[in-house]
């Protein structure tokens, strides 16, 4: 199973490099210019080390996955009360589901969800038929 | 109820990153996505910023500028260094982010990826001893820049995939149970359904197979070894795990260290220093820190460190209690 799954996450990557690649050389390509004049390496000097493009990105990839993270609470809190899923009261399903994992799709570089099975029950401590049926991931060595 | 297992891969910071959402109500889909996206980003922005392998980066600027007196440093640069030195100075020196010039000088001057592909440029420059050299670094807390000493240069490549990963959990966490793993630094937050995420573990000799699996609830693991990123030099294999106080690979009794942490950050620093250190010494840290590990020695023998929460294991494998 774990072969499956290892399987899985390298076609995965793949895809998702041929994809991204072009996007991210677009992004990435003003800073493989030819290399700076005298006066921009002198100019480079004085700049301190941390003051790049590099930063301005980071700040705004910050800035993206915290005010999102922000807006779901709020969302959560205010739209539907419903609470976090770690807490979630689970309405059961009388609809059979699949056990099996279905293969995931790509769309624009980012997998259709898979269906699992549903939980069984009202606020089941642990499900009746397990939510994964294989190893999600894998430690490697490094 | 529909239950949705939603995953997104890409490839960054010279390995393949993952990132797993689970979540019941598909109206968040769109947020999901957009959360991934952002989550890609942030692994880009972290590796344009941070890479030793790109000239352009902040760590490279300042390793550039050693020796020409204090450098302000961007704010990601700024922390994950102070992070750098609060986890060498909690290990007592075992983990060092001064190792540059020990890993240019043991062959690894340019990504994994190209070493493998051109080959091993041997030179005969003996071992840097660098124990100790994170001490000279010196951080100016008010105006955040580092004043480098020109025979130093710095290395944030595990810690800093660690703190991205740490980070990247944290901001999805309110989306739902999340698992983000970068080449197997690996953080879960929150369980789906109540259920752990089950994560194999790879056999540090056999790595196309795993020899047992972990169902992590919350937390981090992290795994160190020797095996993978190894090349000859001369007439010996060296590896990428140095040993400050030798400067050179290191040469303890253990072959592969997979730490359980609370972070990723915790996780990959503590499995570099246990490997480092040795069985004896390294299971004194772990316990010392309440950590728990799973070890696999040089010889094959295996060892379990603290509650290691390992659940199966593959019949092939022998597990000891420490």
């Amino acid at each position: 199973m774990t072969i499956v799954v290892d399987a899985d996450l390298t076609a995965a990557v793949h895809t998702t490099i041929d994809e991204r690649g072009s996007e991210t050389m677009r992004r990435s390509s003003p800073m493989k210019t030819a290399p700076p004049t005298g006066s921009a390496k002198a100019a480079r000097a004085q700049r301190p080390a941390g003051g790049s493009a590099a930063s301005g990105q980071w700040w705004k990839a910050w800035v993206l996955l915290t005010s999102l993270g922000a807006t779901v609470l709020g969302w959560m809190a205010f739209s539907t009360g419903e609470p976090p899923v770690e807490n979630a009261v689970v309405a059961p399903d009388t609809t059979p589901m699949p056990t099996q994992v279905a293969p995931a799709r790509h769309v624009n570089g980012l997998e259709q969800p898979r269906p699992l099975p549903p939980s069984a029950g009202m606020l089941p401590p642990m499900p009746q038929k397990p939510v994964f049926q294989a190893p999600v991931t894998r430690t490697r060595r490094s | 109820m529909t239950t949705m297992l939603y995953e997104h891969h890409f490839r960054a910071m010279n390995t393949g990153v993952g990132v797993w959402i689970w979540s019941t109500n598909p109206e968040r889909l769109l947020m999901i996505r957009a959360g991934m996206r952002g989550a890609e980003d942030f692994f880009t922005s972290v590796e344009a910023e941070l890479s030793r392998f790109r000239s352009t980066s902040a760590l490279s600027r300042l390793n550039r500028a050693a020796g020409r007196g204090p450098q302000v440093v961007s704010p990601m640069l700024w922390t994950v260094l102070r992070a750098a030195l609060d986890a060498a100075r909690e290990s007592g020196g075992i983990y060092d982010p001064t190792v540059l010039h020990s890993l240019e000088r043991a062959g690894y001057d340019r990504s994994f990826e190209a070493i493998e592909a051109t080959g091993d440029t041997e030179t005969d420059s003996p071992p840097v001893r660098i124990f100790g050299s994170w001490r000279r670094i010196r951080p100016d807390d008010t105006a955040h820049s580092v004043d480098l000493p020109g025979d130093l240069a710095v290395d944030l490549g595990g810690i800093a995939k660690g703190w991205t990963v740490d980070h990247v959990a944290f901001a999805l966490a309110p989306l739902g149970p999340v698992l983000v793993d970068a080449g197997g630094d690996l953080r879960v937050v929150g369980t789906a359904d109540g259920e752990r995420w089950p994560i194999g573990v790879q056999d540090p000799f056999t790595p196309e197979r795993d020899r047992a699996f972990v169902r992590l609830g919350r937390g981090a693991l992290a795994t160190s070894s020797i095996g993978g990123r190894r090349w000859q030099r001369g007439d010996r294999m060296v590896h990428h795990m140095i040993d400050p106080r030798t400067g050179t690979s290191a040469d303890s009794n253990l072959h592969s260290v997979t730490v359980h942490a609370s972070h990723a950050m915790t996780a990959d620093v503590a499995a570099k220093v246990v490997l480092v250190l040795g069985s004896e010494a390294g299971t004194a840290y772990l316990m010392q820190r309440g950590l728990s590990a799973l070890l696999t020695a040089t010889d094959g023998h295996e060892m379990v460190v603290g509650d290691f929460p390992h659940q199966e294991v593959v019949p092939h494998a022998s597990f000891h209690c420490a």
